[in-house]
């Protein structure tokens, strides 16, 4: 489970970079909106569209409602991998 | 790949450098006020990315999140310092506070119609008078589900019903109120798919109206909208003609025989490509044709009479061999027409990469290799909207026809052989093989233009002169970057003694002006200085097509020692000091 989080955090990673449009940024489990000052709505947007394009899952509303931090966004994207 | 739209705007990296590119000094630089009913973000984004390719800097107002009727009928102090050029308002039916209940009366509905109506109208007076900018109003989207099925759009009270009410009302108002443009998301978004077009976590969550996928094909409309209005819609379409708005290619064949009108599938399909150019042409846009033919066999294809398009269509015609970026540049001279308002539509690859390499303000949309999609890859470019059509709209190509000035002079083109060396080409030369004898028998007797004697052989000649010591054959294949054209050229040379006879020299039309034919002649130069011949006669026999041909040998270098009515004799002495001529194709032995 741990190794399995850690593979999707590396291939998230680059998306984060990408969206914040910083190089140097490094997410962990406890990234979040407070932690990232620029992480506003439409760069939620933009991070869930590439996740989704990336990873070719579909998030629902009620699951794209309860995310708190990048670690829930992990295990969540693990849920929906085993359900498919 | 997004099928809605062309291709230069689906650029996967969203960010285009447009900070640090040139856009910000760019003069062209347009204001606008987005009033959404729902979230804009996006929207906003992609329409600063799709006018910054078109070389605009977009300066954006966005109102707060819904506010877009209060922002409308009382417009804040942020958006009067605003000063916007264009207002955009992105409602959409999830806007719409109040449907009909089912079993309203059509009065009932009326009057719901009105309400709703009324609304809008208030906000496009306000504005106007506030702003005097131009609108851009969406309509409204149809509703991906209906309660009431087919009823909902035959009853009074149906959804679909009211939407499409609503909508004609719209349409009228936009025909009355000069400044007021719709936006017609319902069309687009049932091209698109109306069940792809919504998104229910995007809604839910984000409050998007549209899903993620459908914000470029809303965008690329507003786009479209906006070039029209700053008046940088294309003008004028440039045609090609064998392949093109025909099949076949006229020189070979002849005027009857090329695919048009209802007599085969493909004839079909050409002609309702020459009707969808003929529509074009009745709204204004103006046409040119830039082909590759003897003038006469053109107009000759031209004048089928089953072809849509007719001569008079068409403000200038180039029919000739000179190189197309040539011609487009005169066409742009003499119907004054900047080369940014032309679109040219080729069926061959390598005259778009020419044009496009050469001319980048004209547009070149890859129409593909069947026909049938030719309308499909001009039309969603949607190169030619118009916010209205003008009575001059409807004069125009008839104003461009009559004030042609013959202006004479050349314009030089330097960089065709650049770009002739962009194409990497290579031709593997050898004598005939059995294998290709078919194919060789085939250009024998298909080949009309650039044919010197036009003499036919059946196959079994062919076979038997590939076997002849005393007959000096070539055949001549050509690659570029778009791949390989095949067996294209022929040679057959008849040996005597010291001297050699050319008897058949013939070429495909499709490889014209690509310097194959030096690569042969310098190819046939040094076979006969290994067999010792020092003298090359080369025939002239006039036929009914190749008249481009006519004075070949004399660019070769030949010397006429016979001159008749129908038929010239030239001379060609090979000398030590022989330079090759070819320098932009790669040789290859045929072992």
């Amino acid at each position: 489970m741990e190794n399995k989080k850690k593979e999707i955090l590396k291939k998230i990673q680059p998306i984060f970079c990408k969206v914040f449009d910083n190089k140097k940024l490094k997410i962990n489990y406890n990234s979040s909106s407070a932690t990232i000052n620029q992480w506003d709505s439409l760069a939620q947007i933009n991070l869930i569209v590439e996740i989704e394009k990336l990873l070719k899952i579909k998030f629902s509303v009620s699951e794209l409602a309860d995310l708190q931090n990048v670690g829930e966004m992990i295990d969540l994207i693990i849920k929906k991998n085993e359900k498919l | 790949m997004n099928q809605f739209f062309e291709e230069k705007y689906q650029l996967k990296d969203t960010k285009i450098n447009l900070k640090k590119k040139k856009y910000s000094h760019s003069k062209n630089k347009i204001r606008i006020a987005i009033l959404g009913g729902s979230t804009t973000d996006l929207i906003k984004k992609n329409l600063f990315k799709y006018l910054a390719i078109n070389n605009i800097e977009g300066i954006f107002y966005q109102s707060e999140y819904n506010q877009y009727y209060f922002e409308g009928i009382n417009p804040s102090k942020k958006l009067k310092a605003f000063k916007p050029q264009f207002i955009y308002i992105h409602s959409t039916t999830e806007n719409i506070e109040e449907f009909p209940t089912v079993g309203s009366s059509s009065r009932l509905v009326e009057k719901l119609i009105n309400k709703t109506f009324s609304k809008y109208k208030s906000i496009w007076k306000t504005l106007t008078k506030k702003f005097n900018c131009t609108i851009i109003q969406n309509n409204f989207e149809y509703i991906p589900f209906s309660s009431l099925g087919n009823l909902d759009s035959t009853e009074v009270y149906g959804k679909i019903n009211f939407l499409t009410q609503l909508n004609m009302k719209f349409f009228k108002e936009s025909n009355l109120m000069k400044n007021l443009v719709i936006n017609d998301i319902n069309l687009i978004s049932a091209k698109f798919g109306i069940d792809k077009w919504h998104d229910d976590s995007f809604y839910f969550n984000y409050k998007y109206t549209l899903s993620h996928e459908a914000v470029p094909v809303l965008t690329h409309n507003i786009l479209k909208i906006i070039i029209s209005i700053i008046g940088k819609s294309k003008k004028c379409l440039v045609l090609d003609f064998d392949n093109t708005i025909w099949g076949g290619i006229v020189g070979e064949i002849g005027s009857d025989r090329i695919e048009i009108g209802n007599n085969s599938p493909l004839g079909e399909v050409f002609l309702r490509f020459q009707k969808y150019i003929h529509d074009l042409t009745a709204k204004g846009i103006i046409l040119a044709a830039c082909t590759k033919n003897d003038y006469k066999i053109a107009i000759s294809g031209l004048r089928n009479k089953s072809n849509i398009l007719k001569e008079r269509d068409f403000s200038i015609i180039k029919a000739n061999w000179k190189n197309k970026v040539e011609n487009i540049l005169e066409i742009s001279k003499q119907l004054n027409i900047g080369l940014d308002s032309m679109v040219f539509i080729d069926d061959s690859k390598f005259e778009r990469e020419l044009v496009r390499s050469q001319l980048p303000m004209v547009e070149v949309p890859n129409i593909g290799d069947d026909p049938e999609k030719y309308i499909f890859h001009i039309d969603r470019a949607k190169y030619f909207e118009n916010v209205s059509l003008s009575k001059e709209d409807f004069a125009r190509s008839s104003y461009y026809k009559t004030n042609i000035k013959r202006e004479s002079e050349k314009i030089k083109f330097k960089n065709y052989d650049n770009y002739l060396s962009s194409l990497k080409m290579e031709t593997v030369l050898k004598e005939f093989k059995r294998s290709d004898t078919s194919r060789i028998t085939q250009l024998i007797n298909k080949t009309n233009q650039f044919n010197l004697t036009v003499k036919r052989l059946n196959l079994e000649d062919v076979i038997k002169i590939s076997k002849n010591l005393n007959f000096l054959t070539i055949s001549g294949n050509l690659i570029d970057k778009f791949g390989d054209n095949g067996l294209v050229t022929v040679l057959v040379g008849k040996i005597k003694k010291q001297a050699i006879d050319i008897t058949i020299w013939l070429m495909s039309c499709r490889v014209f002006n690509r310097n194959l034919e030096l690569a042969l002649f310098d190819h046939l130069v040094s076979l006969c200085k290994k067999k010792g011949i020092s003298t090359i006669y080369g025939y002239y026999i006039k036929g009914k097509k190749n008249f481009i041909v006519k004075d070949f040998y004399e660019t070769l270098g030949f010397k006429k020692v016979k001159s008749k009515k129908t038929e010239n004799k030239w001379e060609f002495k090979i000398t030590k000091k022989y330079i090759t001529k070819n320098k932009m194709i790669k040789v290859n032995s045929g072992k």
